[in-house]
C-alpha cells in the first residue's frame, strides 16, 4: 500500500508535470507502476522518441527512494491521506468527471457517505458578499445540514466560508476543496476554520505540500467542487464570476444548479438572477432544493425544531423589544436610526438591543450595526 | 560689603527659589559672576551694567562679584537681572534700610533700565507665597498674571530706577489687587455647540460618558462623518475646573510663554490638538531645558488625535506612560524635569485606508483594513475606555428640523456626575471614574443581581477578558452616576458594553470576520 502511494505521489505528485502529460504518459506506457519500474535508459529513449525527454528527465530526478520516503513522513506528518482511483476511498462521482483529478490529499473525515446520490450540494458565490446574502447563505447551509446534506465549498472569502460555517452550525458535513496546497490556509484568517473542518469534516486538494495560492488553480478546482456535488447553489454572482465557472461546469456534467433570487440592478446578484433567465432553478427556501433533489415522494423535510419556540419567543416580547425587531431587517441599521426610528432614546435603545441580543433575535454584525438574527 | 537678594527660576512647571549674592570689595575693577550660569544669565553682567549707568548709578573702581546659589542647578533665562542690579546697589549701600529677607525680585533688564516681562511668572511667584516671602516685585506686564497668587503683595515696576525707589522708600507703589478669583459664573467658553449636530444620537451620548468620567475616547469613522465636528463641541460639555485645577493649568501655560497679555487665569480646560507630524520632544515635552509639552498644554483638558494611524508609531508609544501616571519625567543631562499631564485623550481614525468602510464604497482588502487598524498599538488601545463608530449621517437626518440638546443642558448632567464623583473619592486621589484601579473598582462598583449574571455570563463565553472587565466596570460606574443611581444596574452594564473599546467579532468558530 505504502509503496504504491509512493508510486502515485512520485508520478501525480510532480508539480512539473502536467495533468495532460500525465494522461498521455500513462496512455503509451500502461500503469504507474511499469513507468516506476521502467529502468531509466529504456524511459529516456521512449520519451526521446515523441519528445518528452524533459518530462521523463523530471521523473527520473525524483525516483530515489529516500527524498520520497522523507516526502510520505511529511505528510503524515500532516495527517494526509493520498487518494487515487485505484482506493476505495476515492470519491466516485469524481471518477466519472472529465479531467478527472489523478492524485487528491485529503485530511479529515473521509466519508464514504460522499458517494451517495443526492446528497452533496455545493454552495458557491462572492466572495465579497454583504450581510443579507452571508447570512441567508448561512441559514441555507444550516438548514440543509440538518437534513443531511453534505456542504461542498472552496474555504474562499464571503460566501465559501459561510456555507463551511453554516455546515458546522447545522452539525453537519462539509468538504472544503482547496486551491492550494493542502497544508496551505488561504486565506490566512480562516486558520480556524480550517483546522475545524480538519477535524469535523474533509479538506481536499489537488495540490501537495506548500504550493502557493496561485490564481489558475482556482477555476480547476472549481471541477472538483462541482464534480463532488449533485447541485450547485449559486447565491451571489456578479456578471463575470467564478462561481458560473462552477455552474458551467456543474452543467457540463450533469448536476442541477440552483440560484438565489437577487435584487434587480444589484451588481452582486447579477450573475444569478442571470442563471435563473437561463433555466437554473430560482430557490427561497431550503426545501426547494431538498425537494428538487429527493423529489415529492422521497421527501421528509424536517423544520428546525425550534421553528415554533422561535415564533413563540417573537410573540412574547415587551412592546418597546417589539418595536427595536420591527426597524430591523438583513441588512444592517445603524443604532442611531434605531434610536430615531423607535424615539426610545439613545440608553433605552442599548438596552433593549442587549436584551434580543440575548435571546438571540439580533446580532451586531460590527460596532453599532445590528441584524435580525435567522 | 555683601548682600543677598531672593530670585526664582522654573524646574519643570514648579519656581525653585534662587539667592542672589553681590559683594564689592577693593581690587583690579572687574565684574564677575558664578553660579552654573547658561549662557543667557552671563550676558545679564553687561545688561545690569549699562542699565545701572543708564539709571543714573555709577558703578565704583571695585571688584564686583555676584553668584547665583545653589551652584549646582543650571540657570537659564533672564529673569534673574533686575534681582542681580538690585543686589549690587544693595552691596554699594545705595538700597540699606529695606529687610530683603522677605522680598522676591523678579524681571529681565533693558539697557535702558526698563523692566520687561518675562515667563513662568505664575509658578514662581506661588513659590514665593510658599516661601513665606511678603512682597514680590514683578515687571509691570506680569502683575495680573502673578496677582493670582494669593497672600503675597504684587508690586508691578516699570524700570529699575522704580525699583530702586520703591525699596529705598521714597517712592509709593500700590500693590496689584488680587484679581477676580474664581468666577462662578460660567462663561460660555466656546461658539460650539452641541445643538448645532444634527443626528448622531448615539455618539452625542457617547460623549456625555467619555467627559463625566473622563474616559478616553477613539472614533472611528469615514471621512466626512463629522468626527473632528464632535470632538470640537467636547470641551463645551467638560466640567467646570475648580481654582486649584485653574492655577494648575495657568502655571503649565505661563512656563511655556502661552499665557494671554491680560495674565489672567485659564477658566476653560484646554482644547490641544496637535498635527500628526508633531514629533516625540513636542508631545510630550523637551529641550536642552526641558519644556512642556502638548500632553501638559492639554494637562485637565482634551488631548485630540485627529487621524491617530498617520502619527508616527514611536511618537504615539510614548503617550502610554502620561496616559497612565498622569504625569511625565522627562531626564536631561542637568536634572529631570516633572510636568502634570492629566488629560483626556480623543482619537481619531479612518476605518480603512480609502475611508469608507464598511459602506460598499469601499475597495479595501481584508488585509488592508487590518493593516491600517494595526497601525495602532495594543498597549495603547488598551489605554482607551470608550470607542464609538461615526457614520455620515444621511440627507433626511441632516435637513430634518428636531429639537436637538445644547450643550449646556448635557452639561449639568455632566457637572452632576462630577459631583458624585467628588463625593466618593473625597478620600482617594483621583477625581474621576477612569482612574480607578482594580482595587478601588471592588469598593466602589457594586452591582444588582440581574447585571452580575450578565457579567458572568460575558466571563464564561470568553467575551470578556480581566482587562476588559475593568475598562467595562469603570464605564457602568460613570454611566449609573449620569443616571444618578448608587448601584450598577442591568441597563448601564449594557450600555458600557455597547461603548467599551473591545473587538467583538470573533465568531463562534474563531473566524476573525472582519468585513460585514
Amino acid at each position: 500500500m505504502r509503496n504504491q502511494d509512493m508510486m502515485h505521489l512520485w508520478f501525480d505528485g510532480n508539480p512539473a508535470i502536467s495533468l495532460k502529460l500525465r494522461q498521455y504518459l500513462l496512455a503509451r506506457f500502461g500503469s504507474v507502476e511499469a513507468l516506476y519500474e521502467m529502468d531509466a535508459a529504456t524511459l529516456l529513449a521512449i520519451s526521446q522518441q515523441v519528445g518528452y525527454e524533459e518530462a521523463a528527465n523530471r521523473l527520473l530526478e525524483r525516483r530515489n527512494v529516500g527524498f520520497l520516503e522523507s516526502q510520505m513522513e511529511r505528510l503524515d506528518k500532516h495527517r494526509v491521506t493520498l487518494l487515487y482511483e485505484e482506493k476505495n476511498a476515492y470519491p466516485d462521482k469524481l471518477r466519472h468527471i472529465y479531467d478527472s483529478p489523478r492524485l487528491l490529499y485529503a485530511v479529515g473525515k473521509l466519508d464514504k457517505s460522499l458517494d451517495f446520490y443526492n446528497q452533496n450540494l455545493a454552495i458557491v458565490g462572492a466572495r465579497n458578499a454583504d450581510t443579507y446574502h452571508r447570512e441567508t447563505t448561512r441559514v441555507f447551509a444550516r438548514e440543509l445540514a440538518k437534513n443531511g446534506i453534505h456542504i461542498i465549498s472552496g474555504l474562499a472569502r464571503g460566501i465559501d466560508s459561510e456555507a463551511h460555517i453554516g455546515c458546522l452550525e447545522g452539525k453537519g458535513y462539509t468538504v472544503a476543496v482547496l486551491g492550494c496546497g493542502i497544508n496551505v490556509t488561504y486565506p490566512k484568517e480562516h486558520i480556524s476554520l480550517y483546522e475545524r473542518i480538519k477535524e469535523e469534516g474533509l479538506v481536499l486538494s489537488e495540490y501537495g505540500l506548500d504550493v502557493a495560492p496561485n490564481p489558475f488553480q482556482f477555476p480547476a478546482r472549481n471541477r472538483i467542487i462541482s464534480g463532488l456535488s449533485d447541485g450547485v447553489l449559486v447565491t451571489c454572482a456578479k456578471k463575470k464570476s467564478g462561481s458560473l465557472i462552477t455552474a458551467d461546469l456543474a452543467l457540463e456534467q450533469g448536476k442541477q444548479v440552483y440560484a438565489f433570487p437577487g435584487r434587480i440592478m444589484d451588481a452582486l446578484s447579477e450573475g444569478n438572477n442571470d442563471l435563473i433567465k437561463m433555466g437554473a432553478l430560482c430557490v427561497t427556501k431550503p426545501e426547494d432544493i431538498l425537494l428538487d433533489l429527493w423529489g415529492e415522494e422521497k421527501m421528509d423535510f424536517e423544520p428546525s425544531k425550534n421553528t415554533k419556540e422561535e415564533e413563540d419567543k417573537k410573540n412574547n416580547l415587551a412592546p418597546e423589544e417589539k418595536l427595536v425587531y420591527s426597524c430591523l431587517d438583513l441588512d444592517p441599521v445603524f443604532v442611531d436610526e434605531l434610536v430615531k426610528a423607535s424615539k426610545l432614546g439613545v440608553s433605552k435603545t442599548i438596552s433593549v438591543l442587549y436584551g434580543l441580543e440575548t435571546k438571540g433575535l439580533v446580532k451586531q454584525t460590527m460596532r453599532g450595526y445590528y441584524i435580525k438574527n435567522i | 560689603m555683601y548682600s543677598k537678594v531672593k530670585s526664582c527660576a522654573v524646574a519643570g512647571v514648579d519656581g525653585r527659589t534662587i539667592m542672589v549674592e553681590a559683594d564689592v570689595h577693593d581690587g583690579l575693577p572687574m565684574f564677575t559672576m558664578v553660579g552654573y550660569l547658561s549662557s543667557s544669565v552671563k550676558e545679564a553682567a553687561q545688561r545690569v551694567q549699562t542699565a545701572l549707568k543708564n539709571s543714573g548709578y555709577h558703578l565704583p573702581a571695585k571688584r564686583i562679584t555676584v553668584n547665583l546659589s545653589p551652584a549646582d542647578l543650571k540657570k537659564d533665562g533672564s529673569g534673574f537681572d533686575l534681582s542681580i542690579a538690585v543686589a549690587v546697589l544693595l552691596a554699594m549701600g545705595i538700597v540699606s534700610e529695606y529687610d530683603m529677607n522677605h522680598v522676591m525680585i523678579l524681571g529681565e533688564l533693558s539697557l535702558d533700565g526698563s523692566v520687561r516681562p518675562i515667563r513662568g511668572v505664575l509658578p514662581m511667584v506661588n513659590q514665593a507665597a510658599i516661601e513665606g516671602c511678603k512682597i514680590c516685585i514683578v515687571p509691570k506686564n506680569n502683575t495680573k498674571e502673578a496677582a493670582l497668587v494669593r497672600h503675597i503683595e504684587i508690586i508691578g515696576v516699570d524700570s529699575l530706577l522704580e525699583c530702586v525707589e520703591y525699596l529705598q522708600g521714597i517712592r509709593k507703589i500700590e500693590p496689584e489687587k488680587t484679581t477676580n478669583l474664581f468666577c462662578e459664573e460660567e462663561c460660555e467658553c466656546t461658539s460650539l455647540d452641541f445643538s448645532e449636530v444634527k443626528g448622531q444620537e448615539s455618539i452625542k451620548r457617547g460623549m456625555e460618558i467619555a467627559a463625566a468620567g473622563f474616559h478616553n475616547v477613539l472614533l472611528c469613522g469615514p471621512a466626512g462623518a463629522g468626527k473632528s465636528m464632535l470632538v470640537k463641541r467636547l470641551p463645551g460639555i467638560l466640567p467646570r475646573m475648580t481654582f486649584e485645577e485653574q492655577l494648575e493649568v495657568t502655571k503649565i501655560y505661563s512656563v511655556g510663554g502661552k499665557l494671554n497679555q491680560e495674565g489672567s487665569l485659564i477658566y476653560h480646560r484646554p482644547f490641544r490638538s496637535p498635527h500628526h507630524t508633531i514629533s516625540e520632544q513636542a508631545l510630550v515635552g523637551g529641550g536642552r531645558i526641558p519644556g512642556p509639552g502638548e500632553v501638559s498644554f492639554a494637562h485637565m483638558g482634551v488631548l485630540f488625535l485627529d487621524e491617530l494611524p498617520e502619527f508616527q508609531k514611536h511618537v504615539l508609544e510614548v503617550l502610554r506612560e502620561p496616559l497612565e501616571e498622569r504625569k511625565i519625567c522627562i531626564s536631561r543631562l542637568h536634572a529631570s524635569y516633572e510636568f502634570p499631564a492629566d488629560f483626556m485623550m480623543v482619537a481619531a481614525m479612518n476605518p480603512c485606508p480609502c475611508g469608507n468602510y464598511p459602506s460598499s464604497r469601499c475597495q479595501c482588502t481584508p488585509k488592508q483594513i487590518q493593516n491600517y487598524q494595526n497601525k495602532v498599538s495594543g498597549p495603547l488601545l488598551d489605554r482607551i475606555d470608550i470607542r464609538m463608530e461615526v457614520r455620515a449621517v444621511g440627507h433626511n437626518e441632516l435637513f430634518e428640523e428636531r429639537k436637538q440638546e445644547t450643550s449646556k443642558q448635557i452639561r449639568k448632567r455632566v457637572e452632576k456626575a462630577r459631583r458624585i464623583q467628588q463625593q466618593r473619592f473625597v478620600n482617594d486621589k483621583i477625581s474621576f471614574n477612569s482612574q480607578l484601579d482594580g482595587k478601588q473598582i471592588e469598593t466602589y462598583i457594586r452591582l444588582d443581581y440581574e447585571a452580575q449574571q450578565l457579567l458572568e455570563e460575558r466571563f464564561m463565553t470568553n467575551h470578556l477578558s480581566m482587562r476588559g472587565l475593568h475598562r467595562v466596570l469603570r464605564l457602568a460606574r460613570t454611566i449609573a452616576d449620569l443616571e444618578d443611581s448608587e448601584m450598577v444596574l442591568l441597563p448601564h452594564l449594557q450600555e458600557a458594553f455597547f461603548y467599551r473599546n473591545e473587538e467583538l467579532f470573533t465568531r463562534e468558530v474563531g473566524v476573525c470576520e472582519i468585513r460585514i
